[in-house]
């Protein structure tokens, strides 16, 4: 079980404006969130509250990177063991919708690889 | 000369236009834009691009202005007067003038770039255009400068992406340009880690007699479309469409190499340009105002 709940405010403690999937590409990145923000907590094992609002807008390969990224890093193979470390929080049911189907797409391939 | 006829000439002059800016050898060069009266948001963005390419070359470039103040002062407007050295001219207050916008980026893309630079948002929310936009600089910069035989060299200070708006008659036009490989050549080499995909992708195209870079343009979206095991690329051409899909209205064009695709009113049309524009254009075109209703008639068509 979690022992802490970290909340994650994408506009407040990151960027209004994020980028692309890589940091080799661009500022604000996917991984760059991922791997500053995301990560390090899961890995410390606190729960995720991120909270997508605020922002100017997402492009797929910066969700993709961020949450399908960080499945496959921590290597959740369920989306029980998924809904136990991390929440996702948007005004807008399709932007939620698309990071449940890309952190379902990461848990299969986690899965499939097992 | 019948109207069609001389649509296709000016086309046929246009990549002309286009190879002789690519392909110029010497040390100098002078452009003249006298006879030049109006110009098309894709023309710009890509004679732009190609201007740039040729100044970061090393060529030195002069001009002489058009002989239509209007014309002089979209150039002006567009940075394309400052690439060109054109002559300088006061700044003009026509709404068909000042709402051109442009921006452009190198190898690291700064995404608060595009909100400062092109503010338009239209009916449609900030955030599906901007989707649109990230994603297709992601696809320039991810994709389309892959190594490649047909890759070109690209100096450090030469822009990865040039993008371009223009506000006019209720209409907003926003046009991404690469000056890439193209999608034929990027696609194979996105799709090296899944074995038997791209034979799958361009199987579903194969009866398509419009050429390789067609079938490459419906390939990139079909890979958008379907989810692979790949970390979902393509999804670029997905948010694209989801533009349009938004605004409710309105036009996608993306011109890939000698390939052109549209979308709009929920249908597709496809064909092989008269040329190769050696890199790949989006497009976007939308009434602002749902009531609006304005003919979208920017392509390379003829």
């Amino acid at each position: 079980m979690t022992s802490h709940t970290d909340n994650i405010s994408v506009a407040r403690d990151f960027s209004k404006n994020p980028g692309l999937r890589y940091k080799r590409i661009s500022k604000y990145s996917g991984e760059e969130f991922r791997d500053t923000l995301l990560t390090p907590a899961a890995r410390a094992g606190h729960r995720l509250v991120v909270d997508l609002d605020g922002v100017r807008g997402y492009g797929s390969s910066f969700l993709e990177e961020a949450f399908g990224g960080l499945i496959r890093e921590m290597q959740w193979s369920s989306l029980e063991i998924v809904n136990e470390h991390l929440e996702i929080k948007a005004t807008d049911e399709g932007i939620r919708n698309e990071v449940h189907e890309y952190i379902a797409d990461a848990v299969q391939q986690i899965k499939n690889s097992q | 000369m019948t109207r069609s006829r001389r649509g296709s000439q000016s086309v046929a002059e246009f990549f002309e236009f286009l190879g002789s800016i690519r392909n110029y050898g010497s040390k100098r060069v002078l452009i003249d834009f006298s006879r030049v009266k109006s110009i098309r948001p894709v023309a710009c963005v890509l004679v732009g691009a190609e201007l740039e390419y040729l100044r970061t070359r090393g060529v030195a470039i002069r001009s002489v202005a058009p002989r239509s103040k209007r014309a002089h002062e979209v150039l002006a407007q567009t940075g394309i007067g400052d690439i060109v050295r054109l002559e300088r001219i006061a700044q003009s207050d026509r709404q068909d003038v000042i709402h051109w916008r442009r921006a452009t980026g190198g190898q690291e893309f700064d995404p608060a770039l595009l909100e400062k630079s092109l503010p338009w948002y239209g009916s449609i929310p900030a955030s599906i255009l901007t989707r649109g936009m990230v994603e297709c600089v992601g696809n320039a910069l991810e994709h389309a400068y892959k190594s490649h035989p047909a890759k070109r060299e690209f100096g450090d200070d030469c822009p990865r992406w040039w993008a371009l708006q223009q506000m006019r008659d209720g209409v907003l036009t926003t046009c991404i340009c690469d000056l890439g490989i193209g999608i034929a050549r990027s696609l194979p080499l996105n799709c090296l880690d899944e074995p038997g995909l791209l034979p799958k992708l361009m199987a579903i195209t194969k009866k398509l007699t419009t050429g390789e870079d067609v079938r490459a343009i419906l390939a990139a979206i079909e890979l958008g479309r379907t989810s692979t095991k790949l970390k979902h690329r393509g999804k670029g051409m997905r948010d694209a469409h989801l533009v349009i899909d938004g605004a409710k209205s309105g036009v996608l064009q993306i011109y890939s190499n000698s390939g052109f695709y549209q979308y709009a009113d929920k249908k597709k049309i496809n064909r092989k340009m008269q040329g190769d524009i050696h890199g790949t254009v989006y497009f976007w075109s939308y009434p602002i105002n749902a009531d609006e209703t304005s003919e979208l008639n920017y392509d390379l068509k003829e």
